[in-house]
């Protein structure tokens, strides 16, 4: 579970919230919402390192994320980034072995349990026959999963990704919505991700958090499910849709 | 060369290991056996275990050879590393101690020691520790500058060739300030800038090469110790301290190091051409591996291999040694700007 408690977020020449609070419930596939420049990456990164943490205070399962040094927030919140991951020579396993970082000694030696762990990261994202590949042989649909399978290695309760879906294909776009579905119920984790696929969101995301300004200009953050949201009219009205989709 | 059989790899690196440990030896041993005069192998043996022989081969071997083969051996490595170091930390495979002008930053200090305060005295001080410390303190100096300036550059622009044009104008540029330099020198000063200039791997005296030796053990020990922070940091910095990796720390780490290794080999045997580029490229394409467990091991062994084998066909064929190391670096560079067009 993710409490924002009286957060403001952004920098120092332009406040994107203020004094927001919030609740964001374990178990449950979050996407992120808004238009271009609202703010999708500057909250994410507010959560994962403080980054744009103006005030406020932000806890994960009841523990506050101040002060915490890098390895301590490793165990608690995972990220992956918008990059691709296209490191010749470095086999999947290798790379999913990575996210055991935060638990490994001085040299990244695996125990048992590491080892363990990578395993299932590599199965939770159906991978495991592409452990021993190369990350530069594969598609990007296919690394996207690897780097997923990373995070999940990290063993944390939060897991938030910075626009997942952006470079991939629209069968690449669908399956990364419905794996990450899968992986919020199946490993009872946190699973908040920005992006702008408002259709892919709304098939699979239990819950969109949606980042929008009012008519005085002041951001607000909205948290619901989808069906909800669209029954409001806060969903058209924020991406200037008349009518959604069936 | 796509998929990496496991197999495969871990046959290679069963027979990898043991032919570079033995390679290694050997090449040492051809280095001390080769030069202006011939020597056999009994005479050079008897020279280097205190045997009885002549004082004109016990100077040639224990003097000239065994330094020239030692700073071979302790350059080799130094650079190479110093260039595995920048090619992870700045994620440019072009990354280079010789490319991004660190060489020329610590060239800078040591040009303004020579031609400088200590230029005067630097011409009887230059054996003893208190000369030698003064040129790779400035060399240090020089090429911690240029890092700094390196990393705030790559900081704000993410295009890598762009930050490799700027380190080539900055070694232009730093080349022309040390002519500017030399112009204003007086000519006892300027002597002995000359003499560093032709700086190769025989000019390193006795107390030179117990400083080097220290500086680079050290620089080393320090790389083994940032084998987990750049293998993090193969996946870029903000990614690396989300997966826990204190970056003001592994950043200092990792400066540290090349400063060490880098600075103290210009400062004492010029810049080496592009072997510090080639030979981390070379370790990973023989290993076929991205794990800097096996890469910082790996570029130790072959970068003292390869120089001296550079520093064994110098003297056969009468070359300075930085004209082999740039031939045998500049179809490296070449085949990797080819190779990824898209950079």
């Amino acid at each position: 579970m993710i409490r924002l408690k009286n957060i403001s977020i952004g920098y120092r020449n332009r406040r994107i919230l203020e004094h927001v609070s919030l609740e964001v419930p374990s178990g449950k596939l979050i996407a992120l919402l808004g238009c271009n420049g609202s703010g999708k990456s500057t909250l994410l990164k507010a959560i994962a390192s403080g980054e744009t943490l103006l005030e406020g205070e932000v806890l994960i399962d009841g523990k506050s994320l101040r002060g915490r040094d890098a390895g301590e927030l490793a165990r608690l919140i995972a990220t992956v980034g918008t990059e691709k991951a296209r490191i010749p020579n470095l086999r999947c396993r290798e790379m999913v072995a990575l996210g055991r970082a935060p638990y490994t000694d001085w040299i990244g030696r695996l125990g048992p349990e590491d080892r363990d762990a990578v395993d299932q990261a590599l199965a939770a994202v159906d991978m495991s026959d592409f452990a021993e590949r190369s990350l530069d042989s594969m598609s990007d649909g296919e690394g996207q999963k690897i780097m997923i399978a990373r995070a999940l290695a990290q063993h944390t309760p939060v897991l938030l990704l910075d626009e997942p879906t952006a470079w991939l294909d629209i069968p690449g776009r669908y399956s990364t919505g419905a794996l990450l579905h899968r992986l919020a119920q199946t490993e009872g984790k946190t699973i908040l991700y920005s992006t702008h696929d408002l259709e892919v969101a709304r098939k699979y995301a239990d819950l969109l958090l949606l980042l929008h300004t009012d008519e005085e200009g002041v951001g607000r953050l909205a948290l619901n499910t989808p069906a909800a949201l669209e029954a409001s009219g806060l969903l058209q009205q924020v991406f200037h849709l008349d009518k959604l989709p069936e | 060369m796509k998929t990496t059989d496991p197999i495969q790899v871990k046959k290679r690196r069963n027979w990898l290991w043991p032919v570079l440990c033995l390679a290694l030896p050997a090449t040492f041993i051809g280095d001390l056996l080769t030069g202006s005069s011939a020597l056999p192998l009994p005479e050079v043996w008897k020279a280097l275990t205190g045997g009885d022989v002549t004082p004109e081969t016990r100077t040639i071997v224990l003097d000239i050879r065994l330094s020239k083969a030692l700073v071979a051996f302790l350059a080799g490595a130094a650079v190479s590393v110093s260039g595995l170091l920048m090619q992870t930390l700045f994620r440019n495979p072009l990354a280079g101690p010789y490319v991004l002008g660190i060489s020329s930053g610590a060239s800078l200090g040591a040009a303004l020691y020579v031609l400088g305060a200590g230029g005067l005295a630097l011409t009887g001080t230059a054996g003893n520790l208190l000369g030698s410390l003064g040129l790779a303190g400035a060399a240090w100096i020089g090429c911690a500058l240029l890092l700094a300036l390196i990393s705030s550059v790559s900081h704000r622009i993410k295009d890598i060739m762009i930050v490799l044009i700027l380190g080539m104008m900055l070694s232009s540029g730093i080349d022309a300030l040390v002519q500017l330099l030399q112009y204003s020198s007086d000519e006892a000063a300027l002597k002995s800038y000359i003499i560093w200039t032709m700086g190769s791997l025989s000019t390193v005296t006795p107390v030179q090469l117990g400083l080097l030796a220290a500086s680079v053990l050290l620089g080393l020990l320090l790389a083994v110790r940032a084998i987990k922070p750049l293998n993090l940091l193969l996946l870029g910095e903000s990614q690396a301290r989300s997966m826990g990796l204190n970056l003001a720390a592994s950043r200092r780490l990792v400066y540290t190091a090349t400063i060490l290794l880098a600075g103290t080999v210009t400062a004492f045997c010029g810049p080496l051409g592009f072997i510090g580029l080639a030979v981390p490229h070379l370790v990973r394409f023989i290993f076929q591996e991205a794990d800097h467990r096996i890469l910082v091991p790996g570029t130790i062994l072959t970068g003292s291999l390869l120089m001296l084998c550079c520093d064994l066909i110098s003297k056969a064929a009468a070359l300075p040694v930085n004209v082999l190391t740039s031939l045998l670096g500049i179809p490296v560079v070449i085949g990797i700007v080819l190779k990824n067009r898209n950079l």
